[in-house]
């Protein structure tokens, strides 16, 4: 026995990576090859997360890593970074270098960029099931002839050619590929300062990178050598009177091309005249309104499903306004959210309670356990369905080819805010639910614009706080006309909001993009597959759980804390918490209003954990059961109300939205900025509402 | 000359400069898209749809007037 544990120990594991430009077909081959048991990670020192998986083939095993999709070795993200340094970082034992069928010149220069640096490399060819009705025949055997590393053409939804890939990494991992010597791309004029450099001690690949001006690079050598390397590229500028890496990319497109040429021959396309989805693209990209109307129906419909399933809304407020207030008081009760938490205040008050009672625990341990525990952990588990289907909804709009059109559609009116297009589905999420909105800023493929879209997101109005809005509206407010205009104002303020802050947020440095207008791939419609997208969305929102819930379950014990303990310990009575005195001192920022109440600043308080609590804890605090009495105790005028529901709407979402601001990018810094704006503009933006309304007739 | 924003549909063009910094060259190098490539322009209405070699791009109108363009005769 112990013998054989001992072989387990140096059985050899090869470390295998798996790379492509994003769209190739990867997640679905990692999928295949790991058969859905691959898990997922933060990458050592990295907020990126990172599949691995494990493969045995022929005894061998292989652990495999699902890197992050590369647009270019020219990264934009903390993911494409990561991704170009495990290539440069040579840890590993083979490459898998997919290349998309469908578009082979874009991924064939890829490919001869990373052979530059290693040729520890399997080539495959993804989508082979697609190559006949695309009208393309690859010749395999040239391929590797001209590559010089193993190349397999595969498919992994026909599962074939996945034992050829495996059996040639394999190969590789143990360097018994039999090539004809390692790939080389001549680059003539350059030549001469290519060897500069490499007589200087630096590789052949990375001598070329440093020409080509990797910022990446350029950061890692040392001083000498990186005013050596300006000064070859000035020399290169004069005498080729471009840059060079503009002759770089030059002569490696005439290779692919030269690649292409010897190694696709063209048949007859399968399908006669256009496809259904160049009709389509015909149809929503030749006419900007019909464009914008079809997608965004197509993304109200999507997400309006989701939110209805999982937390009522906005079906609820529908049928209210049909008078079919029962179907809408059953959705509001027996939605998935609602359930959860059902289930949770089951769980303590019936359980919980009666067995601590019973053990004689002390009241305020109870109130702890169940106000404050219990609660906590119903807060993090009721968001779990809604961030699994939002996931769902993402993968099927990036994998299905959607994504990429409503970024083009949406990119004339998001550029308002300087980000792109894609920014519609962070946004439209938000307007449910401000958590999975910023987990949906992943695809945003620049880390500096998906900084700025998280930190302009939580001044879109969600869900929790429309409920504060309605309230506080008719509570105070009696003409109808009124009300809906005031909706109408607040959502027209949040998206105006949205756009100030991304823009304020791209005077500093650190955050600017190089370039803001559109530029996209526009990859073939595709169905997606059910299996990969289930896998993924099942994956992230566990990831969801232990990320974001160990930040949100120690939030909302601390808000207990605050609620519950004062001068003399614990206490149930608001008035005698630490609660009073911040509420107190909240407050005062509100008095050139002429609004006073301590209550309202506790209520505030709260509404950092979460904005349905802000009503409940007027109730509360004004010591009553109906929230309508609390809410008409602080006896607000009409500008008061419009003012310090401007506040409401704009500061701080939820204590659950910063939780994954933070957990997205680890940056206590950046979540500080974000606290400062959401207040300083919230403040701002409700003492010119008060002001502008005192001098109206109201 | 001509920009690539005032092409016609269907034609094809070589690319012969790209007017703005360094931030316009890089996302157009990202996509692959560079000086003396031929591209056609498949859609020209609002963002500029264009093939190159099997890849279909989307690029905005302001970034395309940028591009400076010659007709390529078949
Ligand atoms: N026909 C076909 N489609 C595939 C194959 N592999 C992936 N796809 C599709 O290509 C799209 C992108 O795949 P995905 O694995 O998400 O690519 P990734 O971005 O590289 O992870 C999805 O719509 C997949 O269903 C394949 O072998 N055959
Ligand atoms: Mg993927």
């Amino acid at each position: 026995m112990s013998n054989k544990g001992e072989l387990k120990l140096v059985e050899k594991e090869y470390v295998v990576g798996l790379i492509a430009l994003p769209n190739a077909g990867k997640t679905t081959l990692f999928n295949f090859l790991t058969g859905s048991r691959g898990y997922v990670a933060n990458w050592p020192g990295k907020t990126v997360e990172v599949y691995t998986g494990f493969v045995e083939s022929d005894g061998k095993k292989v652990k495999l890593i699902d890197l992050p999709g590369i647009q270019s070795l020219h990264t934009l993200s903390k993911e494409e970074e990561l991704t170009k340094e495990f290539i440069l970082g040579k840890k590993y034992d083979a490459l898998v270098l997919l290349v998309n069928i469908e578009s082979l010149y874009r991924s064939l220069y890829f490919v001869l960029q990373v052979l530059e640096v290693t040729n520890k490399v399997v080539v495959a060819v993804s989508k082979l099931d697609t190559a006949a009705s695309r009208g393309i025949k690859i010749d395999v055997a040239k391929l590797e002839e001209l590559l010089r590393v193993p190349v397999v053409a595969i498919s992994s939804l026909k599962n074939i050619g996945i034992k050829e890939l495996m059996d040639k990494i394999i190969t590789v991992a143990e360097n018994k590929h039999k090539g004809k010597g390692k790939y080389k791309l001549n680059y003539e004029i350059l030549e001469e300062y290519i060897s500069k450099l490499m007589a200087m001690g630096e590789e052949r690949g990375i001598a070329v990178r440093l020409i080509e001006g990797d910022s990446y690079l350029l950061d890692r050598i040392n001083q000498d050598k990186r005013i050596k390397v300006e000064e070859l590229r000035k020399e290169i500028k004069k005498r080729l009177g471009m840059t060079p890496e503009e002759y770089i990319a030059r002569v490696r497109y005439e290779e692919v091309e030269r690649i292409v040429k010897q190694s696709v021959t063209h048949t007859e396309r399968l399908t006669k005249g256009k496809t259904f989805g160049e009709k389509f693209d015909d149809f929503i990209l030749s006419n900007w309104v019909l464009g914008t109307l079809t997608l965004l129906s197509l993304t109200i419909a999507g997400l309006f499903v989701i939110f209805a399933i999982n937390t009522g809304f906005p079906l609820n407020w529908i049928l209210d306004n049909v008078g079919l207030s029962n179907w809408a008081t059953f959705i509001e009760n027996y939605n998935l959210g609602g359930l959860i938490s059902l289930g949770f205040s089951l769980l303590g008050n019936d359980l919980v309670k009666p067995l601590m009672l019973m053990l004689n625990a002390p009241a305020w341990s109870i109130d702890l356990v169940i106000n404050g525990i219990i609660a906590g952990i119903s807060a993090v588990l009721s968001f779990v369905p809604l961030v699994y289907m939002i996931n769902v909804f993402m993968a099927i709009v990036d994998d299905s080819g959607l994504m990429a059109r409503t970024s083009v559609i949406f990119s004339k009116i998001s550029r308002i805010a300087g980000v792109s297009g894609k920014t519609i589905f962070p946004i439209g999420i938000s307007i449910g639910c401000n958590v999975p909105g910023v987990l949906a800023t992943r695809i945003l493929e620049d880390d500096k614009e998906r900084y700025r879209v998280m930190l302009a997101l939580p001044f879109i109005i969600c869900q929790a706080r429309l409920i504060v809005m309605i309230f506080m509206l008719s509570a105070f407010i009696i003409s109808p006309l009124l009300q809906t205009s005031s909706m109408l104002f607040f959502y027209l303020l949040s998206f105006v909001m949205f756009a100030i802050a991304a823009r304020l947020i791209s005077t500093i440095k650190t955050y600017r993009s190089e370039g803001e207008e559109l530029a996209v791939e526009l990859p073939p419609y595709h169905s997606p597959s059910w299996k990969v997208v289930n896998w993924i969305s099942w994956d992230r929102s566990k990831s969801f759980i232990t990320k974001a819930g160990t930040v949100i379950f120690p939030a909302s014990i601390v808000l207990w804390l605050i609620t519950h303990i004062g001068m003399h310990g614990y206490t149930t009575i608001p008035a005698q918490s630490l609660g009073y005195v911040l509420g107190s001192w909240v407050i005062k920022v509100f008095k050139p209003m002429g609004i006073n109440d301590w209550q309202l600043g506790l209520a505030l308080l709260s509404g950092v954990m979460a904005k349905e609590v802000v009503i409940e804890s007027l109730a509360i605090a004004f010591s009553t059961d109906n929230p309508i009495v609390a809410v008409r105790a602080l006896h607000l005028t009409i500008p008061q109300t419009l003012s310090i529901l401007t506040f409401i709407m704009l500061y701080v979402p939820c204590i659950a939205t910063l939780a994954v601001i933070y957990s997205e990018t680890k940056n206590l810094k950046f979540v500080l900025l974000n606290l400062f704006t959401e207040i300083s503009l919230a403040l701002v933006a409700s003492y010119v509402v008060y002001a502008a309304l005192s001098l109206l007739p109201l | 000359m001509q920009t690539l924003a005032e092409v016609e549909e269907g034609k094809s063009v070589r690319i012969v400069e790209i007017m703005g910094g360094y931030g316009l060259m890089s996302r157009l190098l990202r996509l692959g898209i560079i000086k003396g490539a031929v591209v056609s322009v498949v859609r020209n209405r609002g963002p500029v749809v264009l093939r190159f070699g099997d890849s279909i791009f989307a690029i905005g109108r302001g970034m395309a007037m940028k591009i400076l363009v010659e007709e390529v005769v078949r």
